[in-house]
C-alpha cells in the first residue's frame, strides 16, 4: 500500500481540478474505502430485475463484487459476493433464481438473507476433522449491506450509520426519481461497455451540460438538446448529485441555428433517412424531454425523450471503467411503444449516436492528462464561487464543482474554506 | 522494502489470513527476496530432462529467469539466466543442447559452468576501443546457484545458508518421493497455463484437502478422492510442506458416502463417463496410496493421481498472475500401453483437466473476491485451530496454516505467540 500523494485543489470553489485525481493508484485505492465504502448510497439495480423470491443478480460497487436478491420475506437483500470462508466469489452468474447461494470451492451455503446455513462436514467424518465445536455460523455470514428501495430503485450502502436515502437524494432527485419511476417498469435490455479512462471523468461528463450540444452534433441537429431551450440543472443541497434538463421545442430553430453557426457547430450536415424514431411521445405531466440525472457516486438515470436507462459506473482500475446500461420501459407499454423505446435507444450505449462520443471524450481526456498530474482542468463555465442548487442556464458545468466538493470532503482533500 | 505494518496475522495459529497478502505489491516484492531468494530449496526441474552434457533448460524461480544444464563434468549447474554485461536474457529457448551459452546482444559467451569465456573485440580493433586491460573475465560470470538433487528431482537455492536438501524435505516427503521419482523417469509431455490470481492462492489450494471432493465433483463421483477414504495430511517437521494422501476403496460403504455428499449439497451420481478405463487404477506403490498431492515450499507440487504422475511448478509473474508449469511423467520401463494409460489419465489435470480446471477457477474467483477488502481475512480452521500437526482425516486444511507459519517466519511477519 503506497501513500497517497498530496492532492491539492488550488481554488476553494473547485474551479481547478488536479489531473492526479484521475491517475494515481493510491488515490484510487483510497476511493474504495472513503467513497464506495464511505457514507454514500450506491445504485445496485432495479427491484423489477428481481421480482420473485430467489431472483438474484450480481453487480459491482466500486470493485467490490456484490449480489442482490429477493428474499423469502419479499424484501431485497444485498451482500458482498464473497464467501466468508476463503474469499471466493460465491455467485459467478450474472443472474438467476435460487433457494440459496453455494460457493463452489467448499460448498458453504448461505440463505437469501446472507446467513451461513451449511458447512459441509462441519462435524468431520467418522468423528474426525471438521470444525471445532465453538465455530459459530452466525459469525460467518456474508457481509450484509444496508439496502433501501426508492420507487423500485435499489440503493445500498456499506456505512453503518448512513443518512436516510431520501435525505441523501435531496428533494429534486427524490421528486425526479418518483417521476421517472411513477409506474411499474420492465427491463427491455442491457448494454455494457468498457471505457479506458477514470470513472470520475464519466461522472463529470454526465454533469456537464456545456458539452451536450457541442460534442454531440446529433443532439443539436435534431433539437434533442440546445442551449436555447428552457432548461438547466438541479442539485441536492450538498451539490453532489445533478439533474441536467431541457424542454424541447421551447426555442426558435432559426435562432438556434444562427447561434450554433457562430459557435462553428455544423447544423444540417447530419441527415436521417427515418426521423420518426426520434419522435418524443410525451409521457410525463411536465414538458421536460431530456433529463440526465446523476446520483453520486455510481449512477446516472437517463431520459432522452422516450429512451430510458440506468447507467451504472463500475470502476475496474484507475484507467478503466465499465459502464453498465439497463434499458427500461413501463409495464403498460404497448408493443409499439416498446419498439419505439428500443429504436430510440440507438442514441445511447457504446455505439450510440450520442453516447459513443462521451466514451471518446473520457478516453482522450485520460490519455491527455496522464503525465501532467500537477496541471489542472478549468471548470468555470457558468461562473465560479458559491455553488447554487438551481442553475437556470444551459451553458454551465457548475454541477462538476458540486461533484468535486463532495468528493474532496469524503477523501479529506477539501481546501481551507472550501465551498460546498 | 517495507511492508505496511497494518498487514499482519491477527492470530498466532494462522487461522486468519489477511487478504492484503494476495494483492499488495510491496509484499510481492519482499517475497522475491525473502522467500524465493531466501533459505528455501526451489524446484528447478528433473535430472531426466537434461541427461547429456550440454543439455539445458530454462526455468523461472520466483520471477527470476534461470537456466540449468548438465556440464562437461556430468553435474547439473544452474545460473541466473541473465548476461553479466547488460542484463539481457541469455537463453531464450525453452530447452536445447549446446557447448556454451552466447548472449545475442553483444555475443558474450559463457561455458556450461557459467564462467565468462569470450567477449567479442575485448582488445578493440586496430588497437582502439574494447575493454581496459584490467577487465577480469572471472569477475563477470553468470550468477551461480546451488543445486541439489533428490530422487531425480533438481532443486536450487540462492542462499548460502540453506540447509541440506534432504533435511529441508524431511522424512515424510522423502518416503513419499523416493518410490515415485527415485527410479528412471520418462517425460511424457508438458502443459502450461496462466492463472489470473496470486500464486499463494494456488499453494494454499494444493495443501487444502477439504476442497478436494467438494469443488471437484469428478473426484467424488468416480471415487478418485473421497472424505471417507483412509488418508490424511502429513507434513515435514517445520510444516512448510505437505502430502495430502488417500487410499481409494477404503470407505465402509459407497452408498453411505453418496448420501453424505448429497447432504453436503454435492451431486456424486450425475457425471457419467463413456470410457471408464480412463480412470482405472493400476496399483504400483507399496504404500497403497492412490492419490498423493505433495507440496514443497515454496514453488512445487509433485502429484500422483492414480497413475497420473506430474510435477507442477509455480511461476509468479506479479501479485495478480502466475504461470503453472506441468511436467507429465511416467517411467522409462513403462509398456506402450501403460504410457497410453498415463497420458489418457492426465486428462484429469492441467489447464482443462476434469479436476484441475476447477482449481484455476477457484484461485481466480478468490483473487477477484478479496481485492478491495485488504483488511478482511480468510478463515482457516478446518480440522482444528492451534497446534499445527498431521491429521489422519481428509476433512482438514491444517497444512495451509503450516505454509503460512513458514512464510511468516521468512517474511519477518510472525505474530505474537506464533506456532510453527
Amino acid at each position: 500500500m503506497r501513500n497517497e500523494p498530496a492532492i491539492v485543489f488550488p481554488k476553494r470553489d473547485f474551479s481547478r481540478v488536479p489531473y492526479a485525481v484521475y491517475h494515481d493508484e493510491a488515490v484510487y485505492a483510497a476511493e474504495h474505502e472513503k467513497i464506495f465504502k464511505g457514507p454514500t448510497w450506491l445504485y445496485v439495480g432495479l427491484a423489477a430485475e428481481v421480482p420473485n423470491a430467489g431472483d438474484f443478480r450480481t453487480t459491482r460497487l466500486g470493485e467490490t463484487p456484490v449480489v442482490f436478491n429477493r428474499g423469502s420475506d419479499g424484501k431485497v437483500h444485498a451482500f458482498v459476493n464473497r464467501c466468508a470462508h476463503r474469499g471466493a466469489i460465491v455467485r459467478r452468474e450474472p443472474y438467476g433464481n435460487a433457494k440459496d447461494h453455494t460457493c463452489i470451492y467448499h460448498r458453504w451455503a448461505y440463505d437469501l438473507e446472507g446467513n451461513l446455513l451449511g458447512v459441509p462436514f462441519q462435524r468431520g467424518v467418522n468423528g474426525k476433522g471438521g470444525l471445532a465445536p465453538d465455530f459459530d455460523k452466525a459469525a460467518h455470514g456474508l457481509r450484509k449491506l444496508r439496502v433501501e428501495d426508492y420507487h423500485g430503485v435499489v440503493f445500498a450502502t456499506f456505512a453503518a450509520d448512513p443518512e436516510p436515502l431520501v435525505d441523501y437524494l435531496g428533494p429534486h432527485h427524490a421528486r425526479h426519481l418518483a417521476r421517472l419511476f411513477a409506474k411499474p417498469v420492465k427491463v427491455i435490455g442491457y448494454q455494457r461497455q468498457v471505457l479506458y479512462g477514470n470513472w470520475k471523468l464519466y461522472n463529470e461528463n454526465v454533469r456537464d451540460q456545456y458539452h451536450g450540444s457541442l460534442l454531440h452534433e446529433f443532439i443539436t441537429t435534431f433539437g434533442i438538446s440546445r442551449v436555447t431551450q428552457n432548461g438547466g440543472a438541479w442539485m441536492d443541497p450538498r451539490h453532489r448529485h445533478s439533474i441536467s434538463w431541457s424542454e424541447e421545442g421551447s426555442d426558435s430553430t432559426a435562432e438556434a441555428n444562427k447561434l450554433y453557426a457562430e459557435a462553428k457547430v455544423k447544423q444540417g450536415v447530419v441527415r436521417l433517412h427515418e426521423e420518426e424514431f426520434l419522435d418524443y411521445r410525451r409521457e410525463y405531466p411536465d414538458k421536460v424531454s431530456i433529463t440526465i440525472c446523476s446520483v453520486f457516486p455510481n449512477v446516472t438515470f437517463q431520459q432522452i425523450r422516450n429512451a430510458l436507462a440506468t447507467r451504472q459506473i463500475r470502476p475496474k482500475r484507475p484507467g478503466e471503467t465499465e459502464l453498465y446500461w439497463t434499458l427500461f420501459g413501463y409495464q403498460d407499454d404497448t408493443p409499439d411503444m416498446t419498439r419505439h423505446r428500443l429504436l430510440q435507444s440507438n442514441l445511447a450505449g457504446p455505439a450510440g449516436l450520442i453516447s459513443m462520443e462521451d466514451g471518446e471524450a473520457v478516453e482522450i481526456t485520460y490519455r491527455g492528462t496522464v503525465r501532467d498530474r500537477d496541471a489542472h482542468s478549468v471548470v468555470e463555465m457558468g461562473g465560479g464561487g458559491a455553488i447554487p442548487t438551481d442553475v437556470t442556464i444551459k451553458v454551465s458545468d457548475i454541477p462538476l464543482r458540486g461533484f468535486w466538493s463532495y468528493w474532496a470532503e469524503l477523501m479529506g482533500y477539501a481546501p481551507e474554506g472550501a465551498v460546498r | 522494502m517495507t511492508i505496511d505494518p497494518a498487514i499482519r496475522f491477527p492470530h498466532g495459529d494462522y487461522s486468519r489470513v489477511p487478504y492484503a497478502l494476495y494483492h499488495d505489491r510491496a509484499v510481492y516484492d519482499a517475497e522475491q527476496e525473502r522467500i524465493f531468494k531466501g533459505p528455501a530449496w526451489n524446484f528447478l526441474g528433473l535430472e531426466v530432462e537434461i541427461p547429456k552434457p550440454g543439455d539445458f533448460r530454462t526455468s523461472v524461480i520466483g520471477d527470476t529467469p534461470v537456466v540449468f544444464n548438465r556440464g562437461t563434468d556430468g553435474k547439473v549447474h544452474a545460473f541466473v539466466n541473465r548476461c553479466a554485461h547488460r542484463g539481457a536474457l541469455l537463453r531464450r529457448e525453452a530447452y536445447g543442447n549446446a557447448s556454451d551459452h552466447t548472449c545475442i546482444y553483444h555475443r558474450w559467451n559463457y561455458d556450461l559452468e557459467g564462467n565468462l569465456v569470450g567477449v567479442p573485440f575485448q582488445r578493440g580493433v586496430n588497437g582502439k576501443g574494447g575493454l581496459g586491460p584490467d577487465f577480469d573475465k572471472r569477475d563477470h560470470g553468470l550468477r551461480k546457484l546451488r543445486v541439489e538433487s533428490f530422487a531425480g528431482i533438481l532443486f536450487t537455492t540462492f542462499a548460502d545458508e540453506t540447509e541440506p536438501l534432504r533435511d529441508y524435505l524431511g522424512e515424510p516427503l522423502v518416503r513419499f518421493l523416493e518410490p515415485r521419482f527415485g527410479r528412471p523417469l520418462a517425460v511424457l509431455g508438458y502443459m502450461r497455463q496462466r492463472i489470473f490470481g496470486n500464486w499463494k492462492f494456488y499453494v494454499e489450494n494444493i495443501r487444502d484437502m477439504y476442497h478436494g471432493s467438494l469443488l471437484h465433483e469428478f473426484q467424488a463421483t468416480f471415487g478418485i478422492s473421497r472424505v471417507t477414504y483412509t488418508g490424511g495430511t502429513r507434513m515435514d517437521p517445520r510444516h512448510r510442506h505437505n502430502i495430502s494422501w488417500g487410499i481409494q476403496g477404503t470407505e465402509a460403504s459407497t452408498a453411505e458416502t453418496h448420501k453424505m455428499y448429497k447432504e453436503a449439497n454435492l451431486e456424486t451420481e450425475r457425471l457419467k463417463l463413456r470410457e471408464m478405463a480412463m480412470v482405472d487404477y493400476r496399483p504400483e506403490f507399496d504404500d497403497q496410496i492412490s492419490i498423493g498431492i505433495c507440496s514443497v515450499f515454496p514453488n512445487a507440487c509433485f502429484q500422483q493421481i492414480r497413475n497420473s504422475l506430474a510435477a507442477r511448478q509455480v511461476r509468479p509473474r506479479g501479485p495478480d498472475d502466475f504461470d503453472l508449469y506441468w511436467t507429465i511423467l511416467g517411467y522409462a520401463d513403462d509398456t506402450p500401453d501403460m504410457t497410453q494409460h498415463r497420458l489418457r489419465q492426465s486428462n484429469m489435470i492441467g489447464p482443462a483437466g476434469f479436476i484441475s480446471m476447477e482449481d484455476g477457477e477457484a484461485v481466480e474467483i478468490a483473487h477477484r473476491g478479496v481485492k478491495r477488502d485488504p483488511a478482511a481475512h480468510a478463515v482457516v480452521e478446518m480440522g482444528g485451530k492451534g497446534e499445527i500437526s498431521d491429521r489422519d482425516n481428509r476433512v482438514n486444511d491444517v497444512p495451509i496454516r503450516g505454509f503460512w507459519s513458514y512464510y511468516a517466519e521468512l517474511m519477518g511477519m510472525e505474530p505474537a505467540g506464533a506456532v510453527r
